[in-house]
């Protein structure tokens, strides 16, 4: 449980970290011209982290309910080679998360 | 083509004497669907297998058991065997039976030598650094040894300062000798100081001498072992296709001598209920002529008839999956014909590459080459070979590209960039809803690298979707209309194909590709869409009503898979070709290398992660909307020999 509870501290420096690092560099610079750049710069890589979040964290969560589920479909499958389709069809449910991540991830890196 | 053969219900009676002959004519017509009897009715009970039923199985059991002992691994045939032939030569059986055998036996008494050996060796080990001969630290009747494990640097003063006892020790290892009576107290101190006690070897002599001496042993053991399984294989190879063959020939036998336990019969009497294809049924009848026996053919009967699909010949390996999902009913659709036009796509729109697309209809070639005698492989075969001339024609002409390198960027290696090899080739076009450049139009090739292209690619993936969706509606609804009415068609799906319709028009407007009176529309068609729905399926109505949005965009998979390909590919292409290969001689091996098995990744990953996603699409996507499946699949009486073939017999 421990080990979860850092993990979660972990990855909320992380983000914090993420988030705020673009803002100080932009603050750095004083010219005008220079920190319009800057800016655009920081906005490309907030959608960058965005688009890559958004696969990302859809892929895990696939992960997730697959990891279940297919360990489930591979012991039904040991059992009797008929529940083959079945469990692939239930293993497959999921993998419709990661896609809705990859389609927003394209919307934001192609809309945006 | 999608819909199951038309079956013609016959039932069959007669006297029992007639049965044999009644048994080897429908094994040899290889037509009739028996029903197996139920055995419920007064009267009448299950039959006995034929007389040479009894033997049949006998020699069966016995060919098994040592194709199994042998493990023979049948090969595909290369000369066909008379059953007469193998009637002759039967008698050779329980020589190679007694022969295999033995030879298992030996390996068996080998193996459990070596067991002991090792075991030993194991336990000599323990005490390896001791010096002192192994014959002394058991056999004593007033003296108890304690021999063992303590951790090292333990403090063994205790031992050491006490006078009654002997010790020998060498690092971990220790032996202590004490007399009977106070080995309680000793067995105490020296677990108080962490001994572990091990088993103590048996033999005689110094544990350096025995371990030398054991391992020659081994070695000599392991050596006779595998002359044993020499042997072993030498008798398989030698008898193997021979055992097959006769395996094939008692199982042909033993079904054709079981026909009666399927049947109603009474003391004198039998009845065989059983489907035939309508188009076969006169076939049948003139067989039947010099047989004494009656019949009756029922064209529409009202029993659920066994499916037997009826696809063409190039269509029908597709029907693996099919199968693989369930039997369609007889009133379904038979869903082979379409997965044989959308699955070969798919896969080659995902993978889209003329290179691995001709690496792909050479591995189904292979396939198909080396397991013809095993249908469902060879099947696989020839799904992977229509799949690669998909890939590769998708990889040429649309895609451009080869191994993941554009035809473009090869050609301007190579100094030719026209045709297939220019940047741009054929007509221009309009696609709406993706900007491009002012003034510039779309072009074939689609190039991936572009992120114009992969904005296409997952456009163009979830209109297929919408497309291929609406087809399993409409076959739904078609399936729903003749099984039920056009009611419950209507309400269970036509509701949703006016909800996927109505939902796509009102999203094309909004994003203002036609005008707005057409999104009240498209919103009109949806929510009358969703009424019925609810009106037809209730509560689960409303719950569906999202999924069939998200089952269309679920095909973005088409365009994503296909790029995610094409970046392994290109990134090994990067990493041999632009950061190793310039590096000298070495470089070049190692990107040679990398290449190699780069791409030999990509192309398995390729069969497994595209062929299953393929296949996925139609599972839960395109089945759910039309197939319900649990049909019984025609499996007609006789056995189809390979290996041998029976003797004709000239009237």
């Amino acid at each position: 449980m421990n080990g979860k509870k850092n993990l979660y501290i972990l990855a909320a420096v992380f983000f914090v970290a993420l988030l705020t690092t673009p803002a100080i560099s932009a603050e750095e610079h004083a010219d005008n011209e220079e920190t319009v750049k800057a800016a655009e710069a920081t906005s490309k890589g907030y959608i960058a982290i965005g688009a890559a979040l958004a696969v990302g964290l859809a892929g895990i969560g696939t992960g997730l309910a697959q990891s279940n589920i297919g360990s489930a479909a591979i012991g039904a499958v040991a059992e009797d080679d008929k529940n083959f389709t079945n469990g692939l069809i239930f293993t497959a449910i999921p993998e419709t998360i990661v896609i809705f991540g990859l389609v927003i991830s394209a919307l934001i890196i192609f809309v945006l | 083509m999608l819909k199951s053969e038309k079956m013609s219900r016959m039932t069959i009676s007669g006297h029992k004497k007639d049965l044999a002959d009644l048994s080897k004519l429908l094994n040899d017509q290889n037509l009739v669907h028996v029903v197996e009897y139920n055995n419920e009715d007064e009267g009448f009970g299950l039959g006995k297998s034929l007389d040479y039923g009894e033997q049949s199985s006998d020699f069966l059991v016995k060919l098994r058991s040592v194709i199994k002992l042998l493990e023979v691994e049948p090969n595909p045939p290369t000369k066909i065997k008379l059953d007469s032939e193998i009637e002759s030569e039967i008698s050779e059986l329980e020589a190679i039976i007694s022969q295999a055998h033995d030879l298992r036996n030996k390996q068996r008494d080998c193996d459990r030598r070596i067991d002991e050996v090792s075991s030993n060796i194991e336990q000599l080990k323990e005490f390896e650094d001791l010096d002192i001969d192994v014959k002394y630290l058991s056999g004593y009747s007033s003296v108890t040894v304690f021999a063992g494990h303590i951790p090292q640097d333990t403090d063994v003063s205790s031992l050491s300062s006490n006078e009654k006892i002997d010790f020998i020790m060498n690092g971990e290892n220790v032996v202590v000798f004490c007399a009977n009576e106070i080995s309680s107290d000793i067995e105490k101190d020296l677990l108080n100081i962490g001994f572990r006690s091990i088993d103590v070897p048996s033999g005689e002599g110094l544990p350096k001498v025995m371990l030398n001496s054991l391992d020659s042993q081994l070695l000599k053991m392991e050596n006779e072992k595998e002359a044993i399984l020499h042997e072993i294989q030498a008798l398989a190879t030698r008898n193997g296709d021979w055992l097959v063959a006769c395996e094939e020939h008692y199982a042909a036998l033993s079904e054709k001598s079981g026909l009666p336990l399927k049947l109603a019969t009474s003391e004198n009497m039998f009845v065989l209920d059983g489907w035939v294809p309508s188009n076969s049924v006169s076939d049948l009848q003139q067989s039947f002529q010099g047989l004494d026996v009656y019949y009756e053919v029922d064209n529409d009967s009202k029993e659920e008839p066994p499916i037997k699909l009826d696809n063409p010949e190039v269509a029908k390996p597709f029907e693996l999956f099919t199968k693989l999902y369930s039997t369609p009913k007889h009133w379904e659709f038979d869903p082979t014909m379409i997965i044989f036009i959308t699955y070969p796509l798919f896969f080659g729109l995902m993978v889209g590459d003329a290179g691995y697309g001709f690496a792909y209809i050479l591995f189904g070639h292979y396939i198909l080459t080396k397991f013809t005698h095993t249908e469902a492989l060879a099947n696989l075969g020839r799904i992977l070979r229509t799949a690669g001339i998909y890939t590769f024609l998708f990889g040429t002409f649309i895609y451009a590209e080869a191994f993941g390198q554009s035809f473009y960027y090869i050609g301007k290696a190579i100094g030719f960039n026209s045709g297939l090899f220019a940047n741009h080739y054929g007509p221009g076009f309009d696609i709406p809803l993706i900007e491009k450049a002012e003034g510039f139009s779309w072009h074939l090739p689609i190039h991936k690298f572009d992120p114009h292209g992969a904005q296409l690619m997952l456009l163009s993936s979830i209109i297929i979707g919408a497309i291929h969706i609406s087809l399993g509606l409409i076959l739904g609804f078609l399936n729903e209309w003749k099984h039920h009415d056009l009611k419950h068609a209507i309400y269970a799906k036509l509701s949703f194909f006016m909800i996927l319709w109505g939902g796509l028009l009102a999203l094309v407007s909004v994003v203002g590709l036609l005008s707005e009176s057409v999104q009240t529309i498209g919103l009109v068609v949806m929510l009358t869409g969703l009424g019925l729905a609810i009106i037809g399926e209730g509560v689960v109505g409303l719950l569906e009503f999202p999924t069939i949005f998200s089952n269309v965009i679920s095909y973005a998979r088409i365009g994503a898979i296909g790029l995610s390909d094409y970046g392994l590919a290109y990134t090994v292409n990067f990493i041999s070709f632009s950061l190793l290969w310039p590096s000298g001689p070495a470089g070049m091996f190692v990107a040679v290398i990398v290449m190699l098995f780069g791409h030999l990744t990509v192309f398995t990953l390729g069969i497994i992660g595209t062929g299953i996603n393929s296949l996925r699409l139609q599972y839960v996507e395109f089945f759910t909307k039309f197939v319900q499946g649990g049909g019984t699949l025609y499996s007609p009486f006789g056995y189809i020999r390979k290996y041998t073939k029976e003797k004709e017999v000239i009237p």
